[in-house]
Formats: C-alpha cells, structure tokens, sequence
C-alpha cells in the first residue's frame, strides 16, 4: 500500500494535533518528527502540512506566534489551544472505535 | 542556494494575492524549506539533490494560494452588503426629511395643533434622522486598505481614530440640539420656566457620559 493514499491522508489534521499536544512546534520540526517516528515512511507534502494547519486555525485549534530566533530567520510556531486538545481527544477515540470495528469486520 | 529557494516560492506565489498572509505563509515556507534543505545537506546530500528533494516536496501549492484567494472574494461580497445598506440608510434618513415637513405642515393645517409644539415634533423627526445618518457613515470604514501591510494599517487606523472623534463631536453636538428643543417644549407646554434650564444641566453631564463611553471604547481597543 502506498503510504501517502487518502487512508493516512484524512487523519492528517489530527496527526498534527498529536504533534502539538506534546509541545508547541514549528512547519518542518513537525513534518521531521512524523518522519523520523515513522521510521522516513511516511512524509506530508508541504503545501499539505500548511494546508491543514491554514484550516486548523480557521477551526479555532490552534493558533500561531512568531517566534524570536537568535540566528537565520525568524519561525512560525504553533500551539493547540483548549478546543484543539478536546478535538484532538474526540478524535483519538473515533479511531480507536473505528480500529476495533474494521478488525472485527476484515 | 537560500536564494534559489526564495526566487521558487516567489515565483510559485506569483499567482497569490499581494496581503499580508500570503507573504507570511511564502515567508514560513522559506525558513522551512531551507531547514531542511541545511539538513539534508548535513546528512551528506550533494547542494543538486538536496535542492531538488526540497523542491518536490513542496506538493502542490495550487490549493493553498486558492485558500488565500477565498478571504478577499467574501470581502467584495461584504463590501456589496454594505454599500446596499448604506444606500438604505440615506434613503430612508432623506424619506424622514421630506415625511417630517410633511407631518408639520398637516399638524398646524389640518389638526390645528399649537405652532410651536408641532415644529418640536418636526425638529425631532429631523434631529432623529440626522443622527441615524452620521452614525451609519462615520461606523463604517471609509478607508479600505490597499492591502494588509502595516503601513495601509496605520492609515486604517489614523482614519478610524479621526472618525470616531468627530462621531464624538457630532453626537455631543446632536444632543445639545436636542436638549434645546425639548427645553423649548417643555418650557411653553408646562410652563415651567422657572426649573425646566435644569435640562441644560443634565445635559452637561449627558456630554461627559458619552466622552467617557468614547474613551473607554478607544482604551479597551487598545
């Protein structure tokens, strides 16, 4: 199965809450750490990442800061915020549920 | 090869509305992808392939320029609402006008009612409309940013300062009118010259009221 196919790609928001959840983090320190946690096989294109979090933040989940680098230019981090954390919860759980189902099921 | 990588985005942003987001979001994607150019590159990848790893995972950028496109279509549709209102506004405020002559002339013709207290009513009527009218033009921006650049805010801003102190002034001004005509009415109806300048009092203090709601609104914005 290819990696990138729609089945990883509709958790892609909820993917990057996880990230957020741990602490607050910029575009490419996201992208790296579900790289390196799925051992490279798994990468979101750019214009995808920036994508969700374009709409992540229309949602109220959460919300962005510049931040202020000593060296090279300046980042944009993010951070969840309340609503993000419970939406992120919900979330956690649909897939449990509907992990447990599709097992029973296939 | 930082410049490499900015001339790609600008040129992949061409496209892309001139605001404030879209340059924030080309900017982020610069810092991001030059990041990760530097690491690949530490990792051992020749300057070529690193660049062009960078480049192709960049995705498809269509859909996000699109996205930044979206803000400024709902704003000419709220621009529409608006200048319909307004149009609503001065048509009704003139209507008033016009209805209030009326009232008066029909009040002392056809009723009989005292000259003076039907040209209170006309005053009012008058008084009301006028208020209504300045409220409507100076609540709205007259100022739209050529964009979202911090020196179009700035004059946003110094616009909206100005306004919101005439809209000041004219209510102030708007008031003492009001607080003069119903002095007048009051006064010939009741006959009470004796304490009915007691308005003019009240309305000093209706003046510092309405300073202190302005001043409160600026500080709270602030």
């Amino acid at each position: 199965m290819s990696i990138t196919s729609d089945l990883i790609r509709g958790h892609t928001e909820t993917i990057i809450l996880a990230r957020l959840m741990m602490k607050d983090s910029y575009g490419y320190e996201i992208n790296k750490t579900i790289q390196e946690k799925t051992d490279h096989q798994y990468e979101l294109k750019e214009a995808t990442l920036y994508s969700a979090f374009r709409r992540l933040e229309q949602a109220g989940f959460i919300l962005s800061y510049w931040g202020d680098e000593t060296t090279g230019a300046r980042r944009r981090y993010y951070s969840i915020t309340p609503i993000g954390k419970a939406a992120y919860t919900n979330n956690k759980k649909d897939w449990k549920e509907a992990k447990e189902l599709i097992d029973k099921l296939i | 090869m930082n410049n490499k990588i900015r001339n790609k985005l600008e040129l992949l942003f061409e496209e892309a509305p001139k605001t404030k987001k879209a340059v924030e979001l080309k900017e982020e994607l610069i810092v991001n992808l030059t990041e990760k150019y530097d690491d690949l590159v530490v990792l051992g990848k020749s300057p070529e392939d690193a660049y062009n790893s960078v480049i192709a995972s960049i995705g498809d950028v269509d859909e996000l320029i699109r996205g930044l496109k979206q803000n400024d279509v709902l704003s000419i549709e709220r621009e529409q609402t608006e200048r319909k209102k307004t149009a609503m506004v001065v048509a009704g405020a003139v209507g008033a006008y016009i209805l209030s002559v009326i009232i008066l002339i029909t009040l002392t013709a056809v009723f009989n009612v005292d000259g003076v207290i039907a040209t209170m009513v006309f005053l009012l009527i008058v008084g009301f409309a006028t208020c209504v009218l300045i409220y409507h033009f100076m609540s709205k921006p007259s100022y739209i940013k050529a964009d979202e650049t911090i020196v179009e805010e700035f004059k946003e801003w110094k616009q909206g300062r100005s306004q919101k102190n005439q809209l000041c002034k004219s209510l102030i001004s708007i008031m003492w009118t009001l607080i003069t005509a119903i002095y007048l009415l009051i006064s010939f109806t009741l006959n009470i010259w004796a304490y009915s300048w007691i308005i003019f009092i009240i309305g000093a203090v209706i003046e510092q009221m309405i300073k202190l709601i302005f001043d409160m609104n600026s500080t709270r914005e602030q």
